[in-house]
C-alpha cells in the first residue's frame, strides 16, 4: 500500500461505480470524461466496485449490436485521459487483477480513494 | 451530386457512417468551401479508422495526438490540420468523413 | 473534508461509500437511504452520522437517537461546512 503523504490534487475527480452495460450510468460517465478530456482538464477517474468491470478486458458486442464500451474507454488515453485509479480491495472481491483489463490502472487503497476525494475540487459520480 | 439522400442530422451530419461514400465527402467539403486533395483524404481514412476503432468522434487534441502516432508529427499539428480544413479540423474533418459531430465543438 | 450522501438503499452503494470514507467525514442519509440505517446496526455507532428527518418518518422508520436527525435547513448547512460533497448512487 503506498502512503498518504504525496496524494495528488485533482481539479476534476471521475468515480465510476456502476457496470458498464447495466444501465446508462457507465456510458454517461465516459462521455463526461472524453469531454472534459478534450478540454485538458487536471483530472482523473477511479474505477471501483462494480465500476471496475468496465474495464474487463475481450468486451464483444457485436452480436448484441450495443455500443461497445471497452472501444470508447481505450480513448481515454488519446483525450488525454492517464490517470486511471482502480480500488484494489474491489479488484480482489471480483478476483480481477490487472491483466484482466484492457487499459493501465494504478491499483490503489481504499484510505487512498477517500483521500483523493478529499483533495479533489470538483468530484463527479458516475 | 445534386444533394445528399443519405439522413442527415440537423447539422449535416451523416447519421450512418456506413452511408458515406467518396462521393458525399467530395459533396459536404465543397458546402464547407474545401476542394479535398490527397492529403485531405488521408486526413479522413484516419478520421474514419480513428472512429472504428474507438466508436467516438475525436475533438482536435486527440485528432492530433492520434495523426502523431499513426501518419507522422509533421502531419497532426494544428497549422497543418488547420490548412486543410479551416476554422475547425475536428468537426468538419468528422463531416467530411462521415463521423458524427464531435462533443466538445460548439 | 467531504460529505457523502447515501440516497439509495443498495449494498453496493452503501459498501462503497464505507470503504472510502474517513473518521471526519460526515455521512447523510437521505431517501432511500434511510433505509440502509434500519438494517445496517453498524452504522448507528459511526460519529457525524446524520439522516434527513421527514425522509425517516415517512417511511415509518424510528430514528435511532444515536443518529442526528436533519431538518432541510440543517441539511443545507451541513453541505456547504464540507467540501467536495459526494452523491453515491
Amino acid at each position: 500500500m503506498e502512503t498518504q503523504t504525496h496524494i495528488a490534487q485533482y481539479d476534476l475527480l471521475f468515480i465510476f461505480s456502476h457496470s458498464p452495460y447495466g444501465s446508462s450510468l457507465g456510458r454517461e460517465g465516459l462521455e463526461a470524461a472524453l469531454a472534459a478530456g478534450a478540454f485538458d482538464q487536471n483530472m482523473a477517474i477511479i474505477f471501483m466496485g462494480e465500476g471496475l468491470w468496465q474495464l474487463k478486458s475481450q468486451q464483444d458486442t457485436v452480436d448484441a449490436q450495443r455500443k461497445n464500451h471497452q472501444k470508447m474507454t481505450s480513448a481515454l488515453p488519446m483525450f488525454g485521459i492517464d490517470a486511471l485509479y482502480a480500488q484494489a480491495s474491489g479488484l480482489d472481491e471480483r478476483q480481477l487483477d490487472l491483466s484482466d483489463f484492457y487499459l493501465a490502472a494504478k491499483p490503489v487503497s481504499d484510505e487512498t480513494i477517500g483521500e483523493l476525494i478529499r483533495q479533489a475540487k470538483q468530484v463527479l459520480s458516475f | 451530386m445534386s444533394h445528399i439522400t443519405a439522413p442527415l442530422d440537423a447539422e449535416g451530419f451523416l447519421l450512418r457512417l456506413e452511408d458515406w461514400t467518396p462521393d458525399i465527402a467530395r459533396h459536404i467539403a465543397q458546402q464547407e468551401g474545401i476542394t479535398l486533395t490527397p492529403a485531405h483524404w488521408e486526413i479522413i481514412t484516419s478520421l474514419q479508422t480513428f472512429y472504428k476503432t474507438f466508436e467516438v468522434a475525436p475533438a482536435m487534441r486527440p485528432l492530433s495526438r492520434y495523426l502523431a502516432s499513426t501518419l507522422g508529427k509533421e502531419k497532426s499539428g494544428s497549422i497543418y490540420l488547420l490548412k486543410l480544413f479551416p476554422g475547425s479540423p475536428a468537426k468538419y474533418g468528422a463531416k467530411i468523413a462521415g463521423l458524427p459531430k464531435p462533443e466538445n465543438c460548439l | 473534508m467531504t460529505l457523502h450522501i447515501v440516497s439509495q438503499n443498495n449494498p453496493f452503494v452503501l459498501k462503497n461509500c464505507l470503504a472510502v470514507a474517513g473518521p471526519n467525514d460526515a455521512l447523510v442519509f437521505i431517501n432511500d437511504g434511510v433505509y440502509a440505517l434500519a438494517t445496517h446496526a453498524a452504522l448507528v455507532k459511526r460519529p457525524l452520522t446524520y439522516a434527513l428527518a421527514h425522509d425517516i418518518t415517512t417511511r415509518g422508520l424510528t430514528l435511532n437517537h444515536l443518529i442526528e436527525p436533519l431538518s432541510y435547513s440543517q441539511f443545507v448547512a451541513l453541505s456547504c461546512q464540507y467540501n467536495p460533497v459526494q452523491s453515491w448512487y
